[in-house]
């Protein structure tokens, strides 16, 4: 049975000891008890378990310290952007356009879709849900978040996903093991467009910046591939996707101007 | 089990693991959560809960995964990280890495632990798991532990190599590593004054950071796209890496020396190393 208070008691106390050592030289027993508004005996427990875990450490004067171990409690905190600046603009673009849109990050070889509207859009054949996992050759948005990746990366990707094998090394094979030159294009017009033959559907992405002007997502419309032509789709979706992306990149601007 | 270990709290050993873990990964949903720390999925739906009420982890809306927040720096904000850390190492780590891409990492020991002082990691999109600086690596399980104990004088690398043996069994085990192999690791390091470890898919390359005439830390490169036999790719890493680290060496050197304005001018003009060949 977990006790819920305990956890939240510790994590209180935790803080506690932060706040003392930045604002006096640690914390005794006496004033976190006092302060957290605990018994002694509770509190003791408390600093045992810390300090058997390596998060605090008693000096020789008896005062608690926080050592570098507390850094494995903050340091992989991510600003959750694509789900507070993104996700608005996305599902207002979503009931304006109708196909399904999707939002989309680089990790290792592969592209993961971090947010779609597909559960919203009434054209959605095959439901692609937050998580899912993508090829970055033979997709938009992959397509697209590489183009933009300085020439480093761009050769490092390459080489991970020759080495990984399978369908994904074919179709870097098929590319000459290069992206340079597929990467001119894409950024010369702004926009990819890739067909997936097996769902009978295609996709448009266009790149989206963080408040450091560097691509960080692919933001993309999919539609069935017989609904319309490449050209129609672009005269169609090209503008409002690149207005969102612009959106997102202007919130993100002004998020960053309040929190400094 | 200690005498004292009654009192520990369980709950809250938990709860702090389950931070832990969060912070290693960009979103993580209860079930997949519940597979890394391996407790019952009701259990760690608890947890979030618990920590949720808290304020230190939040739901998104949008992948409906869970993410620390930033009221976790509350838990951490007294810890003052080392200046030359701050001013020299990461803004060397942050250099090198848009050259090489993988993460680096720069580890030291302290005492008999490998501890993980700085790292890229999160800059990085090529992994999905990122370790956090502060936390403690078993020796034998990263290509700097073996470096750095095989450069310690002798006294130390034999006592380090030692209690790596006994008590590093389940790391030997995981990756099939017999003492004897951990020997000839070790002394390979001490000779060569670098350290390659394969280990499951990833390849380490690590090299020493001297400073003033002794070891203080490595640096290490982890990289998923080695196969064997392809030691050209391989000797590139090394060989980027090596001239890397006499720089970094200098670089706190100067700062020790200077404070840390010189170092940190150095860094803003940005590392030159090796191109590719």
């Amino acid at each position: 049975m977990l006790k819920v208070e305990s956890v939240a008691r510790g994590l209180e106390v935790l803080r506690l000891i932060n706040y003392g050592m930045v604002h006096g030289n640690g914390a005794s027993l006496g004033e976190i008890a006092a302060a957290a508004g605990l018994s002694r005996g509770t509190t003791y427990r408390i600093l045992y378990t810390l300090e058997a875990t390596g998060y605090v450490v008693r000096t020789a004067d008896g005062r608690y310290d926080v050592t570098r171990r507390v850094r494995t409690l903050s340091h992989g905190y991510d600003d959750d952007w694509i789900g507070t600046v993104a996700d608005p603009v996305v599902r207002d673009l979503g009931r304006e356009i109708m196909w399904p849109l999707s939002v989309s990050e680089h990790v290792g070889g592969a592209v993961v879709v971090r947010l779609t509207t597909d559960k919203q859009s009434p054209l959605v054949f095959n439901v692609i849900r937050p998580g899912y996992n993508m090829s970055m050759l033979d997709t938009a948005s992959g397509r697209v978040l590489l183009a933009y990746s300085s020439p480093e990366k761009q050769n490092t990707i390459m080489e991970y996903i020759v080495g990984l094998g399978g369908d994904r090394a074919v179709a870097a094979d098929m590319l000459g093991r290069s992206f340079a030159a597929t990467g001119d294009l894409i950024r010369q017009r702004g926009y990819d467009h890739c067909t997936i033959p097996q769902v009978r559907q295609t996709a448009l992405a266009v790149p989206v910046r963080n408040e450091n002007d560097e691509v960080v997502a692919a933001l993309a419309v999919r539609y069935f591939s017989s609904a319309m032509s490449m050209a129609q789709a672009v005269n169609s979706f090209l503008e409002p996707l690149q207005q969102a992306a612009r959106q997102m990149y202007e919130l993100n601007l002004s998020r960053k101007g309040r929190t400094q | 089990m200690s005498e004292g270990d009654r009192y520990r709290i369980r709950a809250l050993d938990r709860a702090l693991a389950i931070l832990r873990v969060l912070n290693q990964y960009n979103g993580l949903n209860a079930s997949e959560l519940s597979r890394i720390v391996r407790l019952p999925r009701p259990t760690v739906v608890r947890f979030l809960t618990t920590l949720t009420d808290c304020g230190y982890v939040a739901r998104s809306d949008s992948d409906e995964r869970y993410r620390v927040t930033p009221d976790v720096r509350n838990l951490t904000y007294g810890y003052r990280e080392e200046k030359w850390l701050s001013s020299v190492v990461n803004p060397f780590l942050e250099g090198l890495h848009q050259e090489l891409v993988w993460p680096l990492a720069f580890l030291s020991l302290s005492g008999d632990r490998l501890v993980i002082e700085a790292l890229t990691d999160r800059m990085s999109s090529m992994i999905e798991r990122r370790e956090s600086p502060g936390a403690e690596m078993p020796l034998l399980s990263s290509a700097s532990g073996y470096l750095l104990i095989g450069l310690s004088d002798d006294e130390t690398r034999e006592r380090l190599t030692e209690t790596a043996l006994r008590t590093e069994t389940a790391v030997m085990a995981r990756y099939g590593f017999s003492e004897d192999c951990v020997r000839e690791k070790i002394e390979e390091a001490r000779q060569n004054q670098c350290m390659v470890l394969n280990i499951q898919a990833h390849t380490a390359v690590a090299a020493p950071v001297w400073v003033n005439g002794n070891v203080v830390g490595a640096v290490v490169i982890r990289i998923k796209s080695v196969k064997p036999g392809e030691d050209q790719k391989l000797a590139h890493y090394k060989d980027v890496l090596a001239t890397a680290v006499g720089r970094l060496g200098r670089m706190i050197e100067a700062s020790l020396n200077d404070g840390a304005g010189y170092a940190r001018q150095q860094a803003d003009q940005g590392l030159q190393v090796a191109p590719y060949q």
